[in-house]
């Protein structure tokens, strides 16, 4: 009897453990598909395909007057079934292209607004010395714009979710697409039927 | 006896596993229009309704009612977690589905039904949309679509097994809730896609849509000057489930009970809506969508099932009982106790296995509780400002709910009015 209970106490305490909320770091790079859905490996193989194909792409050499190409980073749209965070897709290429030395990036389409609150703001508070005037802005000569779509195909406990990231730099005075990037991304889920 | 007494006990309990759920305050709230007496009423109810009907009823449950109270951020939490529950109870429990064929289906998880899952979409995709994120609003018009999808093949291969079919394709006030938001976006060549997929839905599902496809449902073009304000309304309550119960006597003196769930539409009291624009009469709302044949068509599916593994079931029960009764007096018959107490002991533990097998055979009554049964939509053209739309509500001959709303016009904004008369 008292090693039935001894048992009984073992078990409830590992029980009792399996119920704890568990947290450890691990490696940015690490691999981890929970769901199936968008997750951050995605993002990271877009953005490096993105990243390499966009700065060494031909439009880079096109300025032949020295001056660094200006972009703006636009609207990524998302066509997909998922709530994605596009705006990191962006970021990451926009972080790139600054990082390179090559091209400069002007203030975001979505943030034009807090600029020229602030240049408001700046108006009626700051010093004439150091109040900020509008109309300086450097303006860009391209703008990144794109979307991510997903299709998925589903029979029984299998499915493929397939998602294309396209990607384009056009040039804001021409309107010519002067770089373009499409990259597929195809998963394989499978669900079990059962569990015990 | 002690057999006996313990079986009566176990059939209490066993009686104790019906699935129904007292809501009615909840829906008391929601008939008088008082959103936010119902939302108090639900949140107050959910613990019992989660007892009874598991998480993703109550998660359904409160998410609908939070939408209508105006709670969209809440409402967006709740439905996503019914969502991902359903999308987790694909997965079935080994253990649960057995003891589904001894006891009844309410020993499984309940994995939502097929309806509940595709407006789960289209009611987050309506929260999007009041939170001002429309391209939000479009990834759950996708996401209902890709469900519905799924659910074709699966409707494709029932039909050809059936001489009752399921003739829902896709719901046509999901492609027009496509089609309005993809206007808005500026997105010409969905918004064509959406709109055609509406007219689809009207020529090819005539069960589900007898009724003329409203003006409103196809794409047009706005007068010059003027912005379009789309109008939706929803009415009544989804279908409820209600457990049919037979008992039948067999010859032995044993009894067999089938109990199996069915779906009940709800009559409507609404027979029409009116709209009025500035004071002008502008013509009257169109049913775009019978959520509630969409659910008793769709429930199709999983209907010859459960009423297969009823029958199966409540057969298994009655064997079993004939055995207890045939073995319990064989044992009395040779029993050299003369005072009659085995064959009290085998009738005991009859009439207990009796108690037992058929009071344990309940249907699985469990399903979400506020969905709206039926969907108006209408359209007016407005130029920019301020308008006042009214929306009547109308009986038989008599008013029965009047909603007014304050419509500012501006370029660039979608204007979609939203109602309910949950009557």
């Amino acid at each position: 009897m008292r090693k039935f209970l001894s048992l009984v106490v073992v078990v409830l305490t590992i029980l009792t453990g399996c119920t704890t909320t568990k947290v450890s770091r691990i490696s940015e790079d690490k691999k981890i598909d929970l769901s199936g859905n968008w997750n951050d490996t995605d993002i990271t193989i877009v953005s490096n395909d993105m990243i390499d194909d966009c700065l060494h792409g031909k439009w880079l050499k096109l300025d032949t007057v020295g001056k660094k190409p200006v972009v703006v980073i636009g609207e990524i749209e998302n066509r997909s079934s998922e709530h994605i965070d596009t705006t990191i897709v962006g970021k990451k290429l926009e972080s790139a292209l600054v990082g390179s030395g090559k091209v400069v990036t002007v203030n975001d389409f979505e943030k034009r607004g807090t600029l020229e609150a602030e240049r408001a703001y700046q108006a009626k508070n700051a010093s004439a010395a150091t109040a900020k005037a509008g109309g300086n802005e450097t303006g860009a000569d391209y703008i990144l714009l794109g979307s991510v779509s997903t299709n998925i195909d589903q029979q029984g406990k299998q499915s493929v979710r397939t998602y294309y990231v396209d990607l384009e730099l056009v040039d804001i005075a021409s309107g010519e697409k002067v770089w373009m990037n499409e990259k597929t991304i195809k998963k394989f889920i499978q669900k079990d039927h059962y569990k015990f | 006896m002690r057999t006996g007494v313990t079986l009566l006990f176990a059939t209490c309990l066993l009686a104790s596993c019906a699935s129904t759920v007292d809501v009615h305050k909840t829906e008391l709230g929601l008939y008088h229009g008082d959103y936010a007496r119902a939302l108090e009423q639900v949140q107050t109810e959910s613990v019992s309704i989660e007892k009874r009907q598991g998480p993703i009823v109550r998660a359904l449950d409160v998410g609908i009612v939070q939408h209508y109270a105006g709670d969209y951020q809440g409402s967006n939490v709740s439905l996503s977690e019914a969502e991902t529950r359903i999308e987790k109870a694909f997965t079935k429990s080994v253990s649960r589905s057995a003891a589904s064929f001894v006891i009844n289906d309410n020993t499984k998880e309940y994995p939502g039904e097929d309806f509940e899952d595709i407006y789960i979409n289209i009611f987050k995709a309506l929260n999007y949309a009041r939170l001002g994120d429309i391209s939000g609003s479009m990834v759950e018009i996708r996401r209902s679509s890709e469900k519905q999808q799924v659910l074709l093949d699966l409707y494709s291969s029932y039909n050809q097994k059936h001489d009752e079919k399921i003739a829902f394709t896709h719901s046509a006030l999901g492609e027009w809730l496509g089609m309005v938001f993809s206007q808005h976006l500026g997105n010409r060549s969905d918004a064509q896609y959406y709109a055609r997929r509406v007219a689809d839905a009207f020529a090819n599902e005539k069960d589900l849509y007898p009724f003329a496809m409203p003006r409103a449902a196809a794409l047009q073009t706005p007068e010059e000057g003027k912005t379009p304000i789309y109008l939706l309304a929803f009415t009544n309550i989804e279908p409820r489930k209600r457990e049919v119960q037979e008992s039948l006597w067999m010859p032995s003196g044993n009894w067999m009970t089938v109990a199996v769930p069915e779906l009940m539409a709800r009559e409507s009291e609404i027979q029409r809506i009116l709209v009025t624009v500035d004071g002008t009469p502008a013509g009257q709302m169109e049913m775009m969508e019978s959520i509630s044949r969409i659910a008793i068509n769709t429930y199709l599916l999983k209907k010859s099932g459960i009423y297969s593994k009823a029958m199966l079931r409540a057969t298994g029960k009655l064997i079993a009982t004939d055995v207890v009764d045939v073995a319990g007096h064989v044992a009395a018959a040779n029993s050299s106790d003369d005072s009659g107490g085995a064959w009290l002991l085998a009738d005991l533990a009859t009439l207990a296995a009796n108690l037992v097998g058929n009071l344990s055979e309940r249907a699985d009554v469990r399903m979400s509780h506020f969905l709206p049964g039926h969907a108006y939509i209408g359209l007016v053209d407005l130029s920019e400002g301020a308008h006042e739309v009214i929306l009547t509500y109308m009986g038989e001959k008599e008013v029965l709910k009047q909603e007014r709303f304050l419509v500012t016009v501006e370029p660039g904004s979608l204007s979609l009015v939203e109602s309910f008369c949950l009557r």
